[in-house]
């Protein structure tokens, strides 16, 4: 540390000459010692209010999120529209905003709406970064396209990608394309493909089974 | 780097730099700088490692639930390994999932949680003794429970969340409805195993050449016949003598664990104030509430609708008798000191401004011997009992340890009975006690088994062990003919008689087939049809297996017929002929028709959905089990 440094160490200097050394040096650099602590405690208040302000915002999210959830468990649809509106307005960046678009779209869905449920799950869709919440989300999405008759964008959904572990859902929704469109081979085709993939699942595959013997 | 650090950093640019970096030091200490290395891990996923001490415990835990559920699952052990390392997989990638997106729950929603426990609550409300015991047991501090309650409660959003908002469409429940709801028209006929069982013989030789070619498979495993000496708390409690003089001074030592806890009856008036702008607001309509009280002699009920217009929320609740600790700490010091029936003046809290007024208390009592008896009385047996306990225990273990090839010995000086099981093999017997992993794996073990000596002491439960020995030793072996022969006749007779009705309704299938009336062919076969329209797929009235053969049948074309043939369990063979299929269309469904499987389609979604999500996750996920620290 500079040649300063070593003259503070110096051991041929006394003990006076020491303490002169010493004043010089804080007359010299005090200031910016004084300085840098200053500095770095500001950083550090200013870094931990945020934070905690970060966590208190997420707790008044999660509160108004659970109200939400707890209202659309008892199908109160008309409460749970609001708080979960209330958290995608005022939360918009906090994981619980994706999560109340789920509420609103599973909502829109009861009610019909199917353009707004779109809208919501496109949003989520575009927000949620981990890949198996994708999955699910995507899924949701080509439910609502076929309900909303637009048997096309369902399929680009589900043929488009790598489905991971969710293949047999991306299959039977396939086959609901199909049937819905009257292509009763390839949603035969569709389902079995379907009953393969959930057999290492330990899945119940009644439903399949019976969207086989349905068609025709 | 020192060196280059001396290079780049000179005069004040250096100072500056020395000066930020003992800030952390000074704030975080430098313990941060080392974590817990020691530590044995159980597995690692996603560089997040899962402690050895951690999966015992949640082993541990999740054998005890299964005892409950199947106690053959919960001894074994490989079962219940795969639960725990599934469970505690599970919960670390889902936590990652949650830490992702950013979901954290609020410390009123943990309080709730905390509250709404079953074990922590009694005839009264929240039973602080009882948590603070629970704590105290299972070495936690409060604030670590609440973190592990933060994270619980954050990932039962994460997963709640998720799957209560799973779509299901009307038109897909529809489609479903109807296909649920489709009956079809059928005729059914059985060939009876009954019909052709006379006659059918099986021969001395057809017998004996199955047993030779399957004799693998007539095998009984090794099985071993136990003595051994049990010794449980409850049996060296029995034995304990009760002097009074002791008893008093057991009681005077420990009287302040049975004194009546002191609870309060509290009602209160919360102010609510959102944020620092309403404040001042909150804090005068406190005021008035205070003096519409006290002077106005008003209930909380009028004071409250008094401000039923107001921009502030006003809210009266009645909590019942409280513990102390209950409550927020200001509030709980001012329900604590306050006179009975004296309304508290307006208290600040992070939700506003609370008055409390408390109408009644109970407990708060010493109470002396005679009320309390019975209970000192069985509180002091068991501790006897527990000091008595690990006498024996030691003279037990020494014992049977010197004496290597005797269990008598042992039995003779501390008074314990030998006992006897019967046959037990490494999967267990009838033998409740017995039928223990520790018990089976010591008692099939080289030192024991094979040695002939006594085993070492078993801990079966906390409070109960056994030691045992080797009596009699059979080993694996194949059964014999004598052993096996009749259930072999039985097994050839049923697959012989089988046979017989799987040909003749074969024969009738392909005549109806190629196109002859089916009346006609049944007159031949002498066998009767039953004849059955609108069949549901919920029929109850038709066997299981033929209700399966109508509907995973050929749908026939208009104005003909399908038929099929159902080989049954009971060796009967059936004949399903499907005579027409009623289609519904899901255009003509009402509402109701299908908000009866909304919930059933909706949970067969989310669950699927869940597993889905939970093996993707694994299967993108670096999962290491270190085995070799698991055995």
């Amino acid at each position: 540390m500079s040649l300063l440094g070593r003259r503070l160490l110096d051991v041929y200097q006394t003990e006076d000459e020491q303490l002169e050394t010493l004043k010089k040096w804080w007359e010299e650099n005090g200031k910016s010692a004084l300085f840098g602590i200053v500095l770095g405690l500001g950083a550090i208040f200013v870094w931990r209010a945020w934070q905690a302000n970060t966590i208190a915002n997420l707790e008044s999210a999660s509160n108004t999120y659970q109200s939400a959830l707890v209202a659309t468990g008892f199908n109160n649809r008309e409460e749970a529209r609001k708080q979960a509106m209330e958290v995608v307005t005022n939360y918009e960046n906090t994981g619980y905003a994706i999560y109340a678009r789920l509420i609103l779209a599973y909502i829109d869905n009861l009610e019909s709406k199917y353009d707004s449920a779109e809208e919501h799950l496109k949003v989520a869709l575009e927000k949620t970064d981990n890949e198996s919440i994708r999955h699910e989300i995507n899924l949701r999405l080509a439910r609502i396209y076929i309900a909303n008759k637009k048997a096309d964008q369902a399929l680009t959904i589900v043929t488009s990608g790598d489905p991971g572990n969710f293949a047999a859902q991306y299959n039977e929704i396939k086959g609901d394309v199909y049937a819905e469109q009257g292509k009763v081979d390839e949603a035969r085709q569709a389902y079995q493909q379907a009953i393969t993939d959930s057999e290492s699942l330990a899945f119940d595959p009644r439903i399949l089974n019976f969207k086989i013997e349905n068609l025709r | 780097m020192l060196q280059i650090i001396r290079n780049i950093f000179t005069g004040w640019i250096a100072v500056l730099f020395i000066a930020l970096l003992i800030i952390p030091f000074a704030f975080w200490g430098i313990t941060s700088y080392f974590g817990n290395s020691a530590n044995i891990e159980a597995a690692s996923v996603n560089g997040v490692d899962i402690s050895l001490a951690e999966y015992q415990e949640s082993y541990q835990n999740i054998r005890r639930q299964f005892q409950n559920i199947s106690p053959i699952l919960a001894q074994e052990n490989e079962f219940v390994k795969q639960q725990t390392l599934d469970k505690l997989i599970d919960r670390i990638l889902l936590l990652d999932i949650k830490n992702d997106l950013g979901l954290r729950v609020s410390n009123e929603q943990i309080r709730q949680a905390i509250l709404e426990i079953p074990n922590f609550r009694n005839p009264e409300g929240f039973d602080t003794v009882a948590y603070n015991n629970f704590l105290l047991r299972s070495g936690f501090t409060a604030p670590m429970f609440e973190a592990e309650m933060r994270e619980d409660l954050s990932l039962e959003q994460l997963q709640t969340g998720l799957l209560q908002t799973t779509i299901v469409t009307p038109v897909e429940l529809r489609r479903i409805a109807a296909i649920e709801q489709e009956t079809r028209d059928i005729r059914y006929a059985t060939i009876e195993y009954g019909d052709f069982r006379d006659g059918v013989e099986v021969s001395p030789e057809e017998i004996q050449a199955d047993y030779n070619e399957n004799s693998g498979s007539y095998i009984s495993p090794e099985q071993v016949k136990l003595a051994y000496i049990q010794l449980s708390l409850d049996d060296v409690a029995q034995d304990i003598t009760v002097d009074e003089e002791d008893l008093v001074t057991y009681f005077e030592s420990f009287r302040d664990r049975y004194s009546i806890t002191e609870r309060r009856k509290v009602r209160q008036i919360l102010v609510y104030s959102e944020g620092e702008e309403e404040l001042a607001m909150a804090e005068s309509v406190a005021n008035q509430i205070y003096d519409e009280v006290i002077n106005s002699g008003m209930s909380f009920e009028e004071a409250r609708n008094q401000h039923d217009g107001d921009e502030i929320s006003v809210e009266v609740s009645d909590f019942g008798f409280l513990n102390q600790g209950v409550l927020d700490t200001e509030v709980d010091e001012a329900v604590f000191n306050a006179e009975i029936g004296v309304l508290s003046e307006p208290i600040q809290t992070d939700y506003g401004f609370q008055l409390v007024i408390v109408d009644e208390l109970t407990g708060g009592v010493r109470p002396e011997l005679s009320d309390v008896r019975g209970e000192v009385d069985t509180d002091y047996r068991r501790n006897e009992a527990e000091k008595r306990f690990f006498e024996i225990y030691d003279e037990l273990a020494v014992l049977t340890y010197e004496n290597p090839d005797t269990l008598e010995i042992a039995s003779e000086v501390l008074g314990l009975d030998v006992q006897q099981s019967d046959y037990i093999s490494r999967a267990g017997g009838s033998n409740l006690l017995l039928n223990n992993q520790k018990v089976l794996s010591a008692a099939f073990s080289d030192d024991v088994l094979i040695e002939g000596n006594n085993s070492e002491l078993i801990e079966v439960s906390t409070d109960q062990i056994v030691v045992i020995r080797v009596i009699e030793h059979q080993p694996q072996r194949t059964m014999s003919l004598s052993e096996v022969e009749d259930s072999i006749r039985e097994k050839l007779l049923f697959d012989k008689v089988s046979d017989i009705t799987a040909t003749r309704a074969n024969e009738i299938i392909e005549k109806i087939r190629q196109g002859n009336d089916a009346d006609v062919v049944a007159g031949e076969y002498s066998v009767i049809w039953t004849n059955k329209d609108e069949v549901s797929r919920t029929d109850i009235a038709l066997d299981g297996q033929i209700l399966e053969g109508v509907f995973t049948a050929e749908t026939p074309a208009e104005g003909e017929n399908t038929v099929t043939g159902v080989p049954l369990l009971s060796g009967d063979y059936g004949i399903v002929l499907i005579r027409n299929v009623n289609d519904i269309d899901p255009e003509s469904l009402t509402d109701e028709d299908v908000a009866d499987i909304f919930t059933r389609v909706m949970q067969n979604n989310a669950s699927r959905a869940w597993s889905n999500i939970l093996s993707d996750l694994k299967a993108n996920a670096e999962i290491e089990i270190f085995e070799d620290n698991l055995n």
